[in-house]
């Protein structure tokens, strides 16, 4: 077949969400596709640039600097409890364990694990949603009250009640430590992924009614091609805002967890567990709470300012809110 | 209206069935609640077949859910294993003491958000309506024991270094030996209410804000300013009342979301409620707690959600008559803009 419709590149893909773009192809030069304006509109976004900018350099800290900072778990007996200086950027602990450092081994496990979330959750929230939307009937019905039973559930003592189970035998996968940094990618992508889901319904449900599923439909494509190569990559768009949102809704609920005792379990640092390692003494030593929370807090800011530029940016006919 | 209700209700009622199933499921993987009888020593292995037979230990999963789903519909939820207490007792008075919290929080921040909301869409774009959005953002990527900390360490500690003052206390409801001083009682509740607000009033606000946008754009808008409506008319009589109606929904959904925040706050805070109570029978493996806890909340945010759908079902006529097989799922059309949900919290 030499012709097929929809996908062949991203711009094929965006003109079929609106006709009237169609019009616009021949009056633009082939550099302007929908995915290149929508990428511009994003550079122009300051709060989201400023966002990537935070989020490159926390990135590149976590991951690359990690490497040349003092253990984490090097004892300095004699300089427990220093103030922030030249030689601790960011003070150093009772055992005068280096802050900084700990703060960055740390951020590497959070980080690892909202990513890790971001991307499971959001293969499940696709799969559930598409499902629903495109199947529609009783499958839609089971599918989307399941979504809104989950969506329910009071997320974080049902989370604390999983964590303490403790190891789970998962056979050929061995054994998992749900209180593990796996285990609780695990644990939170079951429950944060219904959120896209709904999203993928939503845009689903429109999308198959759209003329060129009928065309592919006539042209002899089956449901699952149908899905994959013509309704999924337009829903792009929301799919990614929200997988954004995830990371940022991952990284508060791994931390606060972990905070109360019921996530990832020292000495293995997470920005929750340094935190509550020094809520006991934090009246004097200001230092070991403000800057894992201020981490947290950077962090999850920037991600809200690139998710909304996003947004902004594919979305350009929503209403522009700020 | 009535058979709207109805349908609601008998989809809620699978809901909650399948929603304590799951937890049921969790409390009983959590581990053997015999473990320390059958490891002493002493223990005679005839007690241990009694108290099998007694808490149904032996039966299939199933067998043991519908058994304490009758005695928990029944009102009979057990003896703690740590405090020998009935359970209800001990929930029943934890819960009066996060009420305390949660409904104060709920009406502190309706009153905030419905004001901030209101006031950052009539002057879209002003110094004001920046900085709420500012405030917003703020809101949402602050985690609250972090907030909580924060608090305590300038509204606590560094007033008392600075001045020597104690206006707040952080720990518990009263101070020994204050009892039911109201005013002692206050300034014990105005840390962890004030951490409970910012999520709350950050996204009520938002919230608030882009319905009132989107009320404000529409034709019937435009077509009481054109007959010369007064302005401040056309806010409150016409705009403000459709604006509200997804607001109270949220407003309902998010009291139910607002039990998985009290939980973080009344740990740090030392409240004795709901929250602690939890966390204190995890801790100790205390099973009949833990279940009849978690069950309760999934029942109390099932019903929230119900609340809040027969609500917007009735100040909105459209939605009984086209919503009519969606099920729960419809309920709130949230903006395209709503900011990312306060779940997280």
């Amino acid at each position: 077949m030499s012709m097929r419709v929809g996908d062949e590149s991203a711009r094929t893909r965006a003109e079929s969400i609106d006709p009237l773009l169609v019009s616009n192809e021949v009056a633009t030069p082939e550099g302007r596709s929908e995915w290149r304006r929508a990428g511009r509109r994003f550079r122009r976004h300051v709060p989201a640039m400023l966002g990537v900018a935070v989020l490159v350099l926390m990135a590149f800290a976590c991951f690359v600097l990690v490497r040349f900072v003092p253990s984490p778990t090097k004892l300095h007996l004699a300089h427990s409890y220093e103030h922030p200086s030249s030689s601790h950027w960011f003070g150093t602990d009772e055992l005068g364990r280096d802050s900084f450092s700990r703060v960055l081994h740390g951020g590497q496990i959070s980080l690892r694990i909202a990513l890790g979330v971001a991307l499971l959750s959001t293969v499940v929230g696709v799969v559930i949603g598409s499902m629903a939307g495109f199947y529609g009937g009783w499958l839609d019905g089971l599918l989307m009250r399941f979504t809104d039973l989950w969506i329910a559930l009071p997320a974080l003592p049902i989370l604390a009640l999983a964590v303490s189970i403790g190891t789970v035998d998962l056979g050929v996968f061995g054994g998992i430590d749900l209180g593990g940094p796996l285990g609780m990618t695990l644990l939170l992508s079951l429950l944060l992924w219904g959120s896209i889901a709904r999203v993928v319904r939503g845009a689903t449900l429109s999308l198959r009614e759209r003329e060129f599923v009928d065309a592919s439909r006539a042209m002899g494509a089956s449901n699952a091609r149908i899905i994959t190569r013509h309704v999924l990559p337009n829903c792009l768009g929301p799919i990614v805002v929200n997988a954004t949102l995830v990371v940022a809704e991952a990284i508060l609920v791994e931390t606060t967890l972990s905070f109360l005792g019921f996530g990832i379990q020292p000495p293995t640092p997470s920005w929750g567990n340094l935190l509550s390692d020094a809520i006991g003494t934090f009246e004097d030593y200001w230092w070991l709470t403000v800057f894992p929370g201020l981490a947290i807090f950077v962090t999850v800011l920037a991600i809200n300012f690139v998710g909304d530029g996003l947004r902004d940016a594919i979305d350009p006919r929503r209403p522009v809110r700020i | 209206m009535r058979g709207f209700v109805a349908r609601r209700l008998l989809v809620a009622i699978p809901v909650v069935l399948v929603a304590t199933f799951v937890v049921f499921l969790l409390v009983s993987a959590t581990g053997d609640p015999l473990a320390d009888i059958r490891t002493q020593p002493a223990t005679d292995p005839q007690t241990v077949r009694l108290l099998e037979e007694q808490y149904h230990l032996n039966d299939p999963v199933v067998e043991r859910y519908v058994h304490w789903l009758g005695d928990f519909v029944q009102g009979d939820w057990g003896t703690s294993f740590s405090t020998d207490r009935p359970v209800t007792d001990m929930i029943g008075e934890a819960a009066w003491n996060s009420f305390l919290l949660v409904g104060t929080t709920v009406v502190l921040s309706v009153f905030v958000a419905l004001l901030v909301g209101i006031v950052s869409a009539v002057r879209q774009r002003s110094a004001f309506d920046y900085a709420a959005t500012g405030f917003s953002y703020f809101g949402f990527s602050m985690p609250d024991f972090f907030f909580a900390l924060l608090l305590q360490l300038v509204l606590v500690v560094w007033l008392r270094e600075q001045f020597d003052v104690q206006l707040f206390y952080v720990q518990g409801k009263y101070t020994v030996g204050e009892e039911g001083n109201l005013v002692n009682l206050v300034q014990h509740m105005v840390l962890p209410v004030a951490t409970l607000m910012l999520t709350t009033v950050a996204a009520w606000s938002r919230y608030q804000r882009d319905s009132m946008l989107d009320v404000l754009r529409s034709d019937y808008i435009r077509t009481a300013r054109a007959k010369g409506v007064p302005r401040s008319r056309i806010v409150r009589h016409h705009a403000l009342r459709n604006a509200l109606i997804p607001f109270v929904t949220v407003v309902a959904i998010d009291t139910g979301v607002l039990l998985g925040g009290v939980v973080v706050v009344e740990r740090i805070f030392s409240w004795p409620g709901l929250g602690l109570v939890f966390f204190t029978a995890l801790e100790r493996s205390d099973y009949p707690v833990v279940l009849a806890w978690t069950a309760l909340a999934t029942v109390f945010v099932v019903l929230c959600n119900l609340v809040a759908d027969v609500i917007y079902g009735l100040l909105d006529p459209r939605i009984r008559v086209s919503r009519r097989s969606a099920g729960p799922s419809a309920v709130a059309p949230t903006p395209a803009a709503s900011p990312p949900e306060v779940a997280a919290s």
